[in-house]
C-alpha cells in the first residue's frame, strides 16, 4: 500500500516540479509531482494529500481553479495550499489567498523558504487547553 | 489575393490617445483585423479601433460572420466592442473567442461590461447572433484554421493566439512581459542532479516560460508583439505586464521569426517616440544579421503573407 501522501507538487514544469518534489522528499516528506493540472485533480480526489503546492498557470486546469476546486470541496478543504508562481501581481496575490489559499509564495524563492513554509503549514497548532 | 491579410485598426496600448502628436500612429486601442483566403474572417481584441473596422463592413453592405479573439479584458481590449456596430445587425454572426475568469465566464465578463451602469444598451439587445466559446491554452481549428493559445505574463489573464492556415502563421501577443528577463537560467538536466546539492540547485533554478513563448513563436511568418517601453521606462515599469522593445526583438530573433510589428504603443509616446523605437529596433536586428523584417504597427496599416 501506498504511503500517505504529505505534499503533491503541481507545476507544468517538469524540471521545476522535479526538483521541488525531490527536495521535499529529502526533508522527509512523502511526495508526488504532476504537470498536469487534470492528473493533479485525480490525485486530489484519490490520494487526499495534506498539502499542494501549486503553480498558476498551467494547461488544462490553471492553478486558481484548482485552489478554488480544492478550497470549495468539503471533502479536501483541509488540504492545505501554498501557490508557488512566477506571477508577480499582488491582484494575483490577492485572488489566490481570496480563494483559500494559504500562502503566496513568489518563484524563485530560496529552498529554505518553501520547506519552513511545508513544515509550519504540515505541524499540527497544538490547542490552547492541550 | 495573399494566403492571410492582416490590417491593423488600433494599435495603441491601455487607453486612447487621440491627437496631434500621434497622428502617424493612431490612437485607437487594439483591434487587428486578419482575412484568410477563402477562409474565415478573424477579429484579434475588440479596443477602440474596432469601431471604426465596424463602420467599413456597415459600408460594405454584406452580410458579416466573423470570430472575435478577446487576449484579456483589460479596458482597452474590449471598450470598442458596444460600439462595434455590425453587432447591432441580426444578419450577422460573430463568435466570441476568450478565456473565463476564475469566478466568472466569458460571457458574463462580456456582458457586465455592457450592464445598464456602463452603457445603455445590454449585449442580449444587440441583434447580431453572438455566441461565446471559452478557451485556455489549447490547440483547436477554425474552417482550416489551426490556432493554440498560451498564457502570457500579464496581470490577471492574457493569451497569445497562434494562427495556422495554408502553410503560413502569424502570432498575436499583445500584453506580455518577460518573466525572467534579467534573470536567464542555466540548462539544468534532471537525470544528472546530485542530491547533495539539491538546495542549491533549487535556488538556482529558475523556470523557464520564457522559453515557451520563444517555441510557441518559432518560425512564423509574422509576429505581432508588445513593444510600450524603453529599456529605461521598463525598469520603472517591472511587473506592469509590457515589454521593453529590446525583449521583443531578442524573442523574434530567437524563435526566427520572418516579421515583426511593433504594438501596443505607450499612451505617453508619442509619433517620434515610436519612430525611436521602431529604428532602435531595427538597428538591434541588423547588428544581429538575421533577415527579419520590422515595423512598428500603424492603423489603416495592411501586412499581407
Amino acid at each position: 500500500m501506498d504511503a500517505a501522501l504529505d505534499v503533491l507538487v503541481v507545476d507544468d514544469d517538469h524540471e521545476q516540479a522535479k526538483i521541488t518534489k525531490m527536495l521535499i522528499e529529502r526533508n522527509g516528506f512523502h511526495s508526488k509531482f504532476t504537470t498536469n493540472g487534470q492528473e493533479a485533480l485525480e490525485i486530489i480526489q484519490t490520494k487526499t494529500p495534506r498539502l499542494v503546492i501549486l503553480d498558476l498557470m498551467m494547461p488544462e486546469i490553471d492553478g486558481l481553479r484548482l485552489c478554488k476546486i480544492i478550497k470549495e470541496n468539503p471533502e479536501t478543504s483541509e488540504i492545505r495550499v501554498i501557490v508557488y508562481s512566477g506571477k508577480i501581481y499582488e491582484a494575483d496575490r490577492r485572488k489566490a489567498l481570496a480563494l483559500g489559499a494559504d500562502l503566496f509564495l513568489t518563484k524563485p524563492t530560496r529552498a529554505y523558504i518553501l520547506i519552513d513554509a511545508v513544515k509550519n503549514l504540515l505541524t499540527p497548532v497544538p490547542h490552547e487547553y492541550d | 489575393m495573399s494566403t492571410i491579410k492582416v490590417k491593423f485598426w488600433g494599435v495603441r496600448g491601455s487607453i486612447p490617445t487621440p491627437g496631434y502628436s500621434t497622428l502617424k500612429y493612431g490612437g485607437n486601442t487594439p483591434c487587428v483585423e486578419v482575412r484568410f483566403q477563402d477562409g474565415p474572417f478573424f477579429i484579434l481584441d475588440a479596443g477602440t479601433g474596432i469601431r471604426e473596422l465596424g463602420k467599413e463592413l456597415m459600408q460594405l453592405g454584406k452580410p458579416v460572420s466573423a470570430y472575435i479573439f478577446i487576449s484579456h479584458f483589460h479596458w482597452d481590449h474590449i471598450q470598442g466592442l458596444p460600439f462595434f456596430r455590425p453587432a447591432h445587425n441580426p444578419k450577422n454572426t460573430f463568435t466570441i473567442i476568450g478565456s473565463d475568469d476564475t469566478t466568472l465566464n466569458l460571457d458574463q465578463i462580456i456582458s457586465f461590461q455592457m450592464d445598464s451602469t456602463y452603457f445603455p444598451i445590454a449585449i442580449q439587445d444587440m441583434k447580431a447572433k453572438i455566441n461565446f466559446r471559452s478557451v485556455k491554452e489549447e490547440i483547436f481549428s477554425i474552417e482550416k484554421v489551426h490556432i493554440e493559445t498560451i498564457y502570457l505574463n500579464h496581470p490577471g489573464y492574457a493569451l497569445g493566439f497562434k494562427m495556422t492556415f495554408k502553410n503560413k502563421s502569424i502570432v498575436y501577443i499583445s500584453d506580455n512581459e518577460p518573466f525572467y528577463f534579467l534573470n536567464q537560467p542555466e540548462n539544468t538536466d534532471s537525470a544528472t542532479l546530485p542530491l547533495g546539492d539539491l538546495e542549491d540547485i533549487f535556488d538556482n533554478f529558475v523556470e523557464n516560460k520564457d522559453q515557451r513563448i520563444v517555441e510557441f513563436c518559432r518560425g512564423v511568418d509574422l509576429l505581432i508583439h508588445d513593444t510600450q517601453f524603453f529599456i529605461e521606462e521598463y525598469q520603472k515599469r517591472v511587473s506592469w505586464g509590457h515589454s521593453p522593445f529590446n525583449f521583443t526583438v531578442d524573442l523574434a530573433l530567437r524563435s526566427e521569426v520572418k516579421q515583426l510589428i511593433l504594438f501596443h504603443h505607450d499612451p505617453d509616446h508619442d509619433d517620434d517616440a515610436v519612430d525611436k523605437i521602431e529604428q532602435m529596433s531595427w538597428e538591434l536586428i541588423q547588428k544581429s544579421g538575421k533577415p527579419i523584417s520590422c515595423r512598428a504597427a500603424q492603423e489603416g496599416m495592411v501586412v499581407e503573407i
